[in-house]
């Protein structure tokens, strides 16, 4: 009772008045959606929150607990978090130490995580052919190279230009197919939740 | 993971381990085994083999052995787990003895061991090795070399085990395709009989067996002084003597003088009275051939008989075994020879000619007292008579009535059977009669010539047997299912304590003694050496090149030299090395333990159980192999043995690639930072790589320039700042442009986003766009339901432009929807959108420019310059874009090199 069928009933309403909110403009559902939305956007805030709070214990868990590996990585995240979070709420986002803390340790990092990636990337694509050799690898290493030599400024003789339209074309198609199943997908997963048929929210 | 290794799932924790693991890293626990290799030859065996494939080495112990067969026993009776073997019927009592049979010959295998034999004649094994001179009887013949014959003490009185004594006339003794037919004979093995009231000796013993006529004869032959130092010997066995003539001086006659081989029950003090049978009909034997010599053609039943009687009676446990193995042997290829037809059609074949031959007089002569020759003859001269008028007349009568045409076609193991039965008298046979005239009931009988009388008869069957088998039939004659038609009528069985019982036609056989006594149709000179009597079986096994016939000719006197080859020799243990003895064993070293609270000690768990085989098991069959069997086991040792570390041609041309793929990684790198740097420092700063505007092949700036050209002074333009910090260098080239313009507009920002780190990074692009007024941040929690809760605010109502710029397509999207749909119920219509986008998120957002839904975009950081280029401050971020474009350029080479590197890898592969 209590542990699927009210939270299933209240998935239910809240859905369809959701849904007519957006579908009928009728003032009240419109008010009652927005105010829907609110709450969910206040929950989505305590996530937040939930989500630092279980990685402090998780990790504080790791740091405490003998014959854990990375014992280290798991007391660096959690001096971090704490000192970050301390900061933001000294001097706000804006502050001249958070603004160190992105510049300098944030952003370098992903960025060199990143820069990795590509050249990854790269040796992969240069070693394709060594491992396969197929339709799809010859596709997908002539499309690498066109979209390379697409998207820098520069003077490209008429016949590379036009392949690389082509292969705009067919990025922007295969895009559109990706979108429309997505869109349909999302569809489906919100009217299954509205009938009751899946309950991420109870497990179900 | 290297696909090579093999990993093994733990059936305890499932974790997976290497396949050369013997317990589990997580846990423990003892994985399965995948393979055994045989410890002798290194053969890699599936689990389950208990022999090697490839040596026959015995790879599991016998613990496992017997637990294996109790389990089937229990589970599956009639299934077996194990891989091409069969469980062997008599459980292996210690290691040891399956040890010793591994390295014995195979005809050797067969024989009764010690225990079985102690269990039967309620003789221990240590009684039966002391009188062997320390070793068991049936090894005893082989290892004789240094025993003294005459200290073999032989006890005169023993006690016979009755049951023992039962079963020489039971199933076990009776052929198998006769026990197959007649299960009537069990029964009367368990029929209780005076034997078993009162101690038999032995010549009750045989009197009990045999007939009245037949018992008669034994208690003649009993009675008279039988002097068988007269009877020559073997060469085989004579070799013997004249190894060991001290053995010879000190035995007085020539069975004392036998080897072991030839008289194993003298070890035995329990089969003593099986000797004393045999001496007995020896007797008998030799009296049916005195009657043979004067010219009586005595029917070959009596000679059969008595032949019978040692075969079935009194040969050793272990010659009977062997003999039977050779009939199973010789019974495929029997009923295409000479099928046994009853009722006389069969035709003579070329041996009948020889068995008509008559016997020569000055055979015998010599081996037998002139006393007793006279006796003996007119009683075989009195029997002769009875067979010819009786069965001569009455059963040898048939569309051929030559008796050498019949007894040509005749199997000796029919007399056997009938001498068998006539002793025991199964009930199946209790009602038989006498063939109808017309029927060839004399297929019973057989025809041998009388140079066989120089050999012991119970010696001379132990090879003759398998010779005639091959032209026999292991099937019943079909007087026998008529006899069983016979006997469905007959409601009172016969018992075998009343031999007045039997049939008259039995009776009558015994008045056949005056026929030609089958015999072999080899004769044999008496003055000339004996030729070897090795079994052919025998000879089958002796490796090629060796002769093994030692005929006449290699006779050197009277004695000639012994029959046994020396490949037979080898196989005896040497009783000076005691050692050698019995089967040393190669202890195989436990090593030591790597790991756990056992580490480094040697041999506290149990090995592998692959430990028993003998450190001198040869192959029995070692020519037998082909060459390029032996040469693939071989090579497949050769590749066993290689250490791990050596390095196999695949991975070396693998590693060699792995290496080269490492030079050509750091190559590139060091290729690519080189470039840009020189890029970088060395064109002038004047300098375009690119001479052509950027603005020209940027189609979304112009629209975004516009756009943001018409923000008036006061109006509010939301920013929303959806940047990963990992694109934040790419996003800030696009991004500064954009807040330079929007703030040389002079219009309200208000920056907001749905990822708490682009706060921070939205003060700091602000910052570096040298903003002068402060512009305040928002964070969206709730992703796309935060977009939709802002954009409903009171805030985004009055903002005149969207400007998005986002590194992850999907947070784009979010927006562009968002702004759609809410706009659109309010009224107001769509905020007008601007993006700014990473390379990236540049193919998945097309469709959205496509559609018009957005006012102009800049895509990556060459859209960026361009915005810069139409700005009119392009700077040093030309520079930037031509180095940018250098390395495009670089990592387009380094695709096309790859590819024609791997096409050409390929190509010198298929080579």
């Amino acid at each position: 009772m209590f542990r699927w069928v009210i939270p299933t009933i209240i998935a239910v309403v809240a859905g369809l008045l959701v849904l007519l909110g957006y579908l009928a403009p009728i003032p009240i559902f419109v008010s009652v959606r927005i105010v829907l939305v609110r709450w969910a956007t206040v929950l989505a805030a305590f996530a937040l929150v939930l989500a630092y709070g279980s990685i402090l214990k998780v990790h504080i868990a790791r740091v405490f607990r003998r014959r854990i590996r990375h014992r280290i990585a798991s007391l660096i995240l959690l001096v971090s978090a704490v000192i970050t979070l301390v900061l933001v709420l000294l001097q706000g986002p804006e502050g001249i130490w958070v603004q160190a803390i992105l510049s300098d340790i944030l952003i370098p990092g992903q960025s060199a995580v990143l820069a990795l990636t590509a050249v990854t990337l790269l040796l992969s694509g240069m070693r394709l052919f060594t491992t396969r050799r197929s339709p799809m690898a010859v596709l997908f290493l002539a499309t690498a190279l066109l979209m390379l030599l697409g998207t820098i400024p520069v003077v490209y003789p008429r016949t590379v230009e036009l392949i690389v339209q082509l292969v705009d074309a067919a990025a922007t198609g295969g895009m559109r197919g990706l979108l429309l199943g997505v869109s349909l997908g999302i569809v489906i997963t919100g009217l299954r939740i509205i009938l009751g048929i899946d309950r991420p929210y109870s497990g179900g | 993971m290297n696909g090579d290794s093999a990993m093994i799932r733990c059936p305890s924790c499932g974790s997976l381990n290497k396949e050369s693991r013997r317990k589990c890293d997580n846990c423990g626990a003892i994985l399965p085994q995948t393979e055994i290799r045989c410890p002798k030859c290194g053969t890699v065996n599936p689990v389950g083999n208990l022999f090697c494939d490839h040596c026959n080495a015995r790879l599991m112990q016998q613990e496992d052995l017997n637990s294996l067969a109790s389990r089937s026993s229990t589970e599956e009776p009639n299934s077996s787990s194990l891989k091409g073997i069969s469980l062997p019927t008599r459980s292996p009592t210690t290691e040891d003895d399956d040890q010793e049979r591994e390295d014995l010959p195979a005809w050797l295998r067969g024989l009764p061991d010690e225990e079985q034999r102690a269990e039967e004649t309620g003789v221990s094994e240590q009684e039966v090795l002391e009188n062997a001179g320390g070793y068991p009887d049936w090894l005893a013949d082989l290892i004789d070399e240094d025993a003294e014959f005459g200290d073999v003490d032989v006890p005169v009185e023993v006690e016979v085990d009755n049951d023992r004594a039962a079963s020489l006339f039971e199933g076990e003794t009776m052929p198998e395709w006769l026990r197959a037919e007649v299960p009537s004979v069990e029964p009367l093995a368990t029929e209780p009989s005076t034997e078993e009231t009162e101690p038999a000796s032995d010549q009750s013993l045989a009197s009990k067996a045999l007939p009245d006529w037949l018992s008669s004869l034994t208690d003649e032959a009993a009675g008279d002084e039988f002097d068988e130092r007269e009877l020559p010997i073997p060469d085989w066995l004579s070799e013997q003597e004249l190894d060991h003539p001290e053995a010879a001086q000190s035995s007085s006659t020539p069975s004392e003088r036998l080897v072991d081989t030839a008289r194993p029950e003298e070890q035995d003090p329990a089969l003593t009275a099986e000797r004393d049978e045999m001496e007995e009909h020896d007797a008998l034997t030799e009296e049916i051939e005195e009657r043979t010599k004067n010219g009586a053609t005595a029917s070959s039943a009596t000679r059969e008989t008595a032949f019978s009687i040692f075969s079935e009676t009194d040969l050793p446990e272990w010659l009977s075994d062997a003999r039977a193995l050779d009939l199973e042997d010789a019974g495929a290829s029997v009923g295409e020879a000479s099928g046994p037809e009853p009722h006389g059609a069969a035709e003579p074949i070329p041996q009948a000619q020889e068995f008509q031959e008559p016997p020569s007089e000055g055979e015998a002569d010599e081996t037998a007292d002139a006393a007793e020759e006279e006796a003996v003859t007119e009683e075989a001269a009195a029997t002769a008579e009875v067979a010819d008028s009786e069965v001569t007349n009455e059963a040898v009568q048939g569309p051929s009535p030559s008796p050498s045409a019949t007894t040509a076609q005749t199997p000796p193991w029919e007399g056997e059977r009938d001498d068998t039965e006539e002793a025991e008298l199964p009930d199946w046979l209790a009602g038989l009669e006498p063939a109808p005239p017309g029927e060839t009931v004399s297929a019973v009988f057989t025809k041998e010539t009388v140079s066989e009388v120089s050999v012991p008869d119970w010696l001379r069957d132990v090879s003759p047997i398998v010779e005639e088998a091959s032209d026999l039939t292991p099937t019943a004659p079909v007087f026998v299912e008529d006899a069983d038609d016979e006997r469905s009528s007959s409601d009172t069985p016969p018992s075998l304590d009343e031999p007045a019982q039997e049939p008259d036609w039995l009776k009558d056989l015994d008045l056949l003694a005056d026929e030609a006594v089958p015999t072999r149709p080899e004769t044999v000179d008496d003055e000339a050496p004996v030729k070897a009597d090795l079994p052919p079986w025998l000879q089958a096994l002796a490796p090629s090149g060796q002769a093994l016939s030692t005929g006449p000719e290699d006779a050197a006197g009277e004695l000639v030299p012994a029959d046994i080859p020396d490949w037979v020799r080898d196989l005896r243990a040497d009783p000076n090395e005691p050692d050698k003895a019995s089967l040393t064993r190669e202890r195989i070293a436990t090593p030591a333990e790597p790991e756990g609270p056992l580490e480094g000690l040697p041999g506290v768990l149990p090995s592998l159980s692959v430990v028993d085989v003998p450190s001198e098991a040869r192959l029995s069959a070692d020519s037998e192999l082909p060459e390029s069997v032996i040469a693939q086991a071989q090579l497949w040792q050769q590749l066993l043995e290689q250490p791990r570390s050596v390095e196999r041609p695949v991975l070396q041309e693998r590693v060699r690639s792995e290496g080269s793929w490492g030079i050509i990684r750091l190559l590139a790198g060091v290729i690519l930072i080189a470039v840009l740097l020189a890029a970088f420092w060395m064109i002038p700063s004047g300098t375009r790589l690119s001479q052509v505007p950027p603005v020209q092949t940027a189609v979304g700036v112009p629209a975004l320039a516009a756009g943001l050209d018409q923000l008036t002074p006061g109006e509010r333009v939301l920013v929303a700042l959806e940047i990963n910090p990992a694109y934040a260098e790419e996003m800030a080239q696009i991004a500064i442009p954009l807040l330079r313009h929007i703030q040389a507009q002079e219009v309200e920002t208000l920056i907001v986003s749905t990822l708490p780190e682009s706060a921070g990074l939205g003060a700091m692009l602000v910052d570096q766009a040298g903003y002068s007024v402060t512009v305040s941040g928002r964070y969206l929690p709730g992703n796309a339901n935060g977009i939709a809760e802002f954009l409903q605010g009171p805030e985004a109502q009055t903002a005149a432009r969207l400007i998005v710029l986002a590194s992850q397509p999907e947070r784009m999207r979010w927006w562009i929807e968002q702004n759609l749909l809410l706009r659109s119920h309010n009224g107001n219509g769509p905020l007008p959108v601007s993006v700014g986008l990473s390379a990236t998120a540049g193919p998945f957002i097309r469709p959205y420019l496509e559609a018009r839904r957005v006012d102009g975009w800049v895509i990556g950081f060459a859209d960026a310059v361009a915005y810069r280029d139409l700005r009119g401050d392009i700077g040093v971020h030309g520079r930037v874009l031509d180095i940018l474009m250098l390395a495009h350029w670089l990592v387009a080479s380094f695709l096309v090199i790859g590819v024609l590197y791997g096409l050409a890898l390929q190509r010198k592969g298929s080579r």
